[in-house]
């Protein structure tokens, strides 16, 4: 193979999973060619509405990623093309590709996307794009964020080519880009191997005539749902009846169309994803049309994963959607009222039949493997499952397919969401830099071009986005506009539909280097995500990307005060006066670059861990693998070795994965140690670990993954568990049978859900126990057949793989009962009897049972010990004690501090696949970073002005990472000094500095200072106001929770940024009281989980400081608050601020104002 | 006891299917008389596993359906839940269980070899339509089927007068 071949890599289909693959790949030095069959990469999630369960605007996560695919310079994206040759070229030697770019009958090269051909073309099409309910032209762009952004033509609808006639595109085409005699290209690559990554479709409704679906207009599925409540869909996001454009009153949502079905042309399996998708679409339903009536009719409720029980339980807690369990047999119009007359079974209020007078039904089709995706598995001699999807070659590992160097991730393995898509993603990803050799250290463009820029006099730009309706529903965005216009030094302001489309960043760059900008401001969503975009905007168009300032209007207004549009209109005025105010005194920075140590700390000897650890190694890299036990396997090996409804010895796989990874040289494994302390930052952290001896040996890593088990809860008191003889967990039971301890004909009772979905507590869908209980129930009657087997269940959850087990249960007669949360099970012993009494709710009848054995299956937890490794490693928690991920869909395997992972039982409950899959994931995430040798590090580092340092050494005192000494000047000065590379940016040293001789890069005390002065200004009698100090990390991200998932607040609260409330200076808080604001909060992590060590318990004995000043002045001190919250404690976050909102209510304005 | 009567009901022609039900309430939802029934279509096969004979041999639900064979149509796991009511109907009728209605049908049958009487009316109408009149029936024929296959003894119509 050609030297540069081995580097090369062809990603097929650019949907979320294949964007993810490409980016990964292409971070860890190869050469990535991108290939997409539609005019656009983005895939179906560029369709989406929302994501859940954070309800993220989905196009708005999703751009960065499509840009970014766009200008990395070692990506190829050849869209409008398919592949239709691939030759192995034999053992090692990868493959050659044919592709073939379909004719856009547009040069690529030439067309700039203005548009002016599309907005001229005559002839009128429906959408692909808008899944039929909008139209296009035929010439399009599909949608506003399209990369690339370039015209394409429909030739089957163009009037040139249909009629010969028209070609105005050509004649209005200023880039002269149109060309109609283009024709095929085929296009050879050599490449070292594939990722596959075709995603699905959705079954087409027209199989389920009943449903009448083609025959009534206001019978949609989900898809175009998507697109109907979308701000940038074809109705502007207003919920209509497409019949008549009025809006329906009661939405009805019927899912299982087409799954689990053993009809022809029907899917047998559940598709894994509709549950949640219509959960979603009913919460959006609701906060359009508060109104509306909505509901969903089910069979079994699907809401398995992390997040997503307690996001379906807010649907009926807190918006009244209603759940049905009963699924109709057809929908019928009433010619009279033009409604649907919808008659369906509440079998859950004993098969009660129920009419509803419906307006709109939105229908949740099977999800099926991308149409020609069979030709595609021909070409590449892949083989697909009996369902079409692409079958793995290895029983326990999703990602690898059939041909050896060919890998797939996302939908085209089996149906499933984004999070997991993404995470199947970077395991492929890591698979094939694995089988691919690794690329040559390629020294990166991390310099870059500044245009000489004069910031003394500040040019301001201000951008305030719309988010489609995001904002713009709430707020006047044009008021906003109007506002920023007049503020001082703003020379440019203008609102963007979506601020984050490829066109809108274009914008961006062209007004900067226009108006000669040399400060930029734009109003959008949360810097914690879309900073990095618009810094690398600013970058692009020559300006030192540090001289931007992003203003959060949606997660810190719209999205919080939805019922208050003017109060939030006058929010995100201040929001962004007071940010232009900031922006002011920007001043240019430049990154630091540091060496990543080729070293990775795994902790953790779950399953997940052994293969993070091993996959790492293989490419090469040291890996210390730290177990707290002497036993290695976790979970899967221990507890529960067999994986439902696969055949595979999991037990000998396990055990030799572990041998391996004890025998391979780059991996040192320190069993029953634990790890102590943990410092540093990207690329250089500094672990000290502890044996079981006491004895301590200190490290040097550049990356982590935190890869801790879980364990099984063991319910003492549940259900007669460790009271009664006979009740096990579903675990225990399975031992007992493979021990030969069950008899044939004995009565064995499953009881699923024990201790898991609780109404409180442990809310959480356990994920497993569905199939592990299904597993065992089935052992039990395949070995005795005579033996009596009840399920005892609230919704079945299975896997794409258990539903055909589910029908051979039945088969074998074994016998399920439903019950609700409302009456649990008993567990009972009469005498030497024991008795399991269930209401089930289909027949609506008490059953009593007399059993042998009940079998309850519980859930799994987080350890105790999460809490240790959470305080140590400086990373959150999620109220269950699993380890709180960077972002649910896009960084499911990232912390939010750089260089660390999760993986594994430490994330979430998962099954054996998830688990291979995280841990290949978080372990590519991991060689990311050390393939590329070095990273750039923001500049967020203390500078010292050594004109006013006295050398008092407060700062050397309390900066907990030995950044700052104090050194000796000429003429015998001694003054302080910070050294970069050390300082973590926490900003203590600047808050407590007696001379204020430290400053803090991007969170100066004089940018701050002006930015509250601004956020204070011109305050209003009539209303209170309260300034909020959050740092990055745990209340700011809150608050970004509080607004994703539209927990509300009143608006007085605005919201300042800093990176931690150790930067907070007590002068600020009296700045802010002597302006008159009402109160102020203090928000920042937990005691003990501090990003910063101990930066919060330094913030803590400010504000008591800064009370106790309080109490000489006429300012009662509980103007002052502290708030302690975690990232994902956004709901905690709104209550807290409700309730200090009323207590300022009953205190009255401050005193200062009133005087 | 419990196992009997499932096992009963599955060796029946059409019962074999009784066993794939996964409650999903398509059956019910499709039942054009199930607002009138006591025990709902989905509520059969359950309660069929669970052995409640007593319930299912005394329900509405099992004389009131129509055989309309809408459930087993749109049953996504192919369960024939009308076969499985005839299945059950069956059963009843063995166990002396019959329904009035059905036993006043089967003495018509057995007194006319007709559900009903074809009179001169009858006749007129056909007539009106351009039908011959309605051929004879041999009744002897039907009632010695009644009687081989026992339909008549089990619901007691051995002679023509109806009773013995």
């Amino acid at each position: 193979m050609a030297e540069e071949t081995q580097h090369q890599i062809l990603v097929i289909g650019g949907g979320i999973a294949g964007i993810t693959a490409t980016l990964d790949l292409e971070n860890k030095g190869f050469t990535v060619y991108l290939v997409e069959k539609s005019p656009s990469i983005g895939g179906h999630m560029a369709q989406l509405d929302k994501t859940f369960p954070t309800l993220d605007c989905s196009i708005c996560i999703l751009a960065p990623k499509m840009v970014e695919v766009a200008q990395h310079g070692n990506i190829r994206v050849l869209t409008y093309s398919e592949v239709t040759e691939v030759q192995r070229l034999g053992e090692g030697k990868g493959f050659l590709v044919k592709i073939v770019r379909k004719p856009r009958y547009v040069d690529e090269s030439a067309c700039k996307g203005c548009r002016e051909c599309i907005e001229k073309c005559p002839a009128r099409v429906p959408s692909e794009f808008e899944v039929g309910i909008g139209e296009r032209k035929a010439i399009y762009i599909p949608f506003p964020q399209s990369v690339p952004a370039v015209a394409t033509i429909d030739k089957e609808h163009c009037l040139y080519f249909t009629k010969g006639i028209c070609r105005v595109c050509e004649k209005v085409c200023p880039a002269d880009a149109i060309d109609f005699n283009q024709v095929p290209e085929e296009v050879e690559l050599e490449v070292s191997s594939i990722v596959v990554a075709t995603g699905y479709d959705l079954l087409d409704p027209l199989l389920l005539p009943q449903y009448g679906y083609g025959k009534f207009k206001d019978v949609l599925y989900s898809l175009q749902y998507e697109r109907l409540v979308n701000a940038a869909g074809p109705t502007g996001g207003k919920i209509i009846r497409p019949s008549n454009g009025e809006p329906p009153k009661t939405i009805v949502f019927i899912q299982c169309v087409g799954s689990r079905s053993e009809k022809e042309d029907e899917k047998q399996y559940c598709s894994q994803i509709c549950c949640m998708y219509a959960t979603k679409h009913s919460i959006v339903t609701k906060e359009h049309e508060p109104d509306a009536e909505v509901y969903v009719l089910y069979n079994d409720l699907n809401t398995a994963g992390k997040g997503y029980e307690e996001f379906f339980n807010r649907t009926t807690e807190e918006y009244g959607i209603k759940y049905v369990k009963g699924l109709p047999g057809e929908v019928q119009r009433d010619p009279d009222s033009g409604k649907f007359l919808l008659r369906y079974v509440d079998m859950g209020s004993n098969g009660e039949m129920k009419h509803i007078p419906a307006d709109l039904i939105v229908l949740c089709p099977a999800v099926v493997p991308q149409g020609d995706v069979a030709k595609l598995a021909k070409a590449l001699r892949v083989e697909t499952d009996e369902y079409g999807f692409f079958k793995s070659a290895d029983e326990t590992l999703d990602v690898k397919t059939s041909v050896p160097g060919i890998f797939m991730c996302g939908a085209c393995q089996g149906p499933k969401d984004i999070s997991h898509s993404v995470m199947q993603a970077h395991a492929a990803a890591g698979e094939a830099t694995s089988f691919a050799r690794r690329p040559p250290h390629v020294e990166r463009e991390m310099e870059y071009v500044e245009a000489p820029t004069d910031v003394s006099e500040p040019r301001i730009g201000v951008f305030v986005c719309h988010c489609g309706f995001n904002i713009a529903r709430v707020v006047d965005v044009g008021e906003v506009v109007e506002y920023a216009r007049a503020l001082p030094y703003v020379t440019h302001a203008e609102d963007l539909l979506f601020s984050c489309s490829k066109d809108s960043t274009e914008r961006i760059k062209e007004v900067i280097v226009e108006e000669k900008l040399n400060r930029v401001v734009v109003a959008a969503c949360t810097p914690r995500t879309h900073e990095p975009l618009f810094s690398s905007v600013c970058r692009e168009a020559g300006l030192n990307p540090y001289l931007f300032e992003m203003v959060n209007i949606r997660e810190h207004a719209s999205w919080v005060h939805p019922k208050q549009p003017e109060e939030a209109t006058e929010k995100a005025k201040n929001l962004v006066r007071s940010g232009v105010a900031k922006a002011m005194l920007l001043t240019p920075l430049r990154e630091l670059k540091v060496k990543v140590y080729p070293s990775t700390l795994v902790v953790g000897g779950s399953l997940a861990g052994l293969v993070a650890a091993k996959l790492i190694a293989d490419v090469g890299f040291k890996v210390y693998l730290v177990s707290g036990t002497d036993e290695l396997g976790g979970r899967f090996l221990n507890e529960y070795p067999e994986v439902p409804f696969i055949e595979a010895d999991i037990r000998s796989r396990i055990e030799e994965l572990v041998s391996a990874v004890k025998e391979i040289e780059n991996i040192e494994v320190l069993q029953c140690s634990e790890v102590t302390e943990f410092k540093g930052s990207v690329g250089d952290f500094d672990v000290r670990i502890v044996d079981k001896n006491g004895l301590d040996r200190d490290l040097k890593v550049g990356t982590a993954i935190i890869a801790e088990d879980n364990v099984e809860l063991k319910p003492k008191g549940l259900y007669g568990y460790g009271e009664l003889e006979g009740v096990y967990t579903v675990s225990e039971l399975f031992d007992i049978i493979q021990c030969g301890g069950a008899k044939d004909g004995e009565v064995v009772a499953f009881i699923l859900c024990a201790g898991a979905r609780e109404k409180r507590g442990r809310t959480y869908c356990s994920v497993t126990c569905c199939s592990e209980a299904l597993n065992s129930a089935l052992s039990v009657k395949e070995l005795n057949p005579n033996s009596e087997v009840y399920m005892i269940y609230r919704d079945i959850r299975l896997p794409l793989i258990g539903e055909a087990f589910y029908n051979r249960a039945h088969e074998l007669g074994i016998k399920f009962l439903r019950y609700g949360p409302e009456e649990e099970p008993k567990v009972y012993q009469e005498g030497v009897e024991k008795f399991v009494e269930v209401f089930d709710t289909i027949i609506n009848m008490n059953v009593k049972l007399r059993v042998d054995k009940v079998a309850l299956a519980v859930p799994v937890m987080a350890p105790e010990k999460n809490h240790e490794l959470s305080s140590i490693f400086k990373v959150p928690l999620n109220e269950h004690g699993f380890f709180l991920e960077a972002h649910p869909k896009l960084r499911p395997l990232d912390f939010a501090s750089d260089g660390l992972f999760i993986c594994g039982p430490a994330h979430s409950p998962q099954g054996l696949h998830e688990s291979m899959t995280q841990g290949l994931g978080a372990a590519s995430r991991a060689l990311s970073l050390l393939m590329q040798e070095e990273v750039l590090v923001e500049p967020l580092y203390a500078e010292v002005d050594e004109e006013l340092c006295v050398g008092c050494g407060t700062c050397v005192s309390l900066c907990e990472y030995n950044a700052v000494k104090i050194v000796e000047r000429a003429s015998d000065r001694l003054v302080s000094e910070v050294n970069p590379a050390q300082c973590k940016g926490c900003g203590v040293c600047a808050a407590q500095c007696p001379s204020r001789a430290i400053t803090m890069n991007k969170f100066t005390g004089g940018q701050m200072v002006s930015a509250i002065k601004a956020a204070l200004l011109d305050l209003d009698p009539s209303r209170l106001k309260v300034l909020c100090f959050f740092c990055n990390w745990c209340a700011y991200a809150g608050a970004d929770m509080a607004g994703v998932s539209r927990y509300q607040y009143p608006p007085m609260f605005e919201i300042i940024r800093a990176m931690c409330t150790g930067r907070i200076d007590p002068l600020w808080i009296l700045y802010a009281l002597t302006l008159g604001a009402d109160g102020v909060v203090v928000g920042g992590c937990h005691p003990g989980d501090c990003h910063y060590i101990s930066g919060n318990i330094k913030a803590e004995e400010m504000l008591n400081r800064v009370r106790d000043m309080l109490k000489l002045t006429k300012i009662e001190p509980e103007r002052v608050l502290d708030l302690w919250v975690s990232a994902g404690e956004g709901k905690i976050l709104a209550e807290e601020l409700d309730k200090f909102a009323e207590k300022l209510t009953a205190l009255g304005p401050n005193p200062y104002r009133r005087s | 006891m419990e196992k009997e009567f499932m096992d009963k009901l599955v060796g029946l022609p059409g019962g074999e299917t009784l066993l794939h039900c996964f409650q999903c309430g398509i059956c019910t939802s499709s039942c054009p008389v199930a607002e009138e029934i006591d025990l709902k279509p989905h509520q059969v096969s359950k309660m069929a596993a669970l052995g409640f004979e007593d319930l299912l041999m005394s329900s509405k639900l099992l004389w009131d359906c129509t055989l309309c064979y809408m459930c087993t149509e749109r049953c996504p796991k192919q369960v024939s839940i009308a076969e499985i009511i005839t299945a059950l109907r069956n059963v009843a009728f063995r166990e002396g269980m019959i329904h009035p209605a059905y036993k006043l049908q089967v003495e018509l049958i057995f007194k006319l070899g007709r559900i009903y009487e074809v009179t001169d009316f009858e006749n007129e109408v056909r007539a009106d339509m351009g039908l011959p009149p309605a051929p004879p029936v041999k009744v002897e024929e039907v009632r010695r089927i009644m009687k081989e296959t026992s339909l008549a003894q089990s619901v007691g119509v051995t002679q023509e007068g109806g009773k013995p």
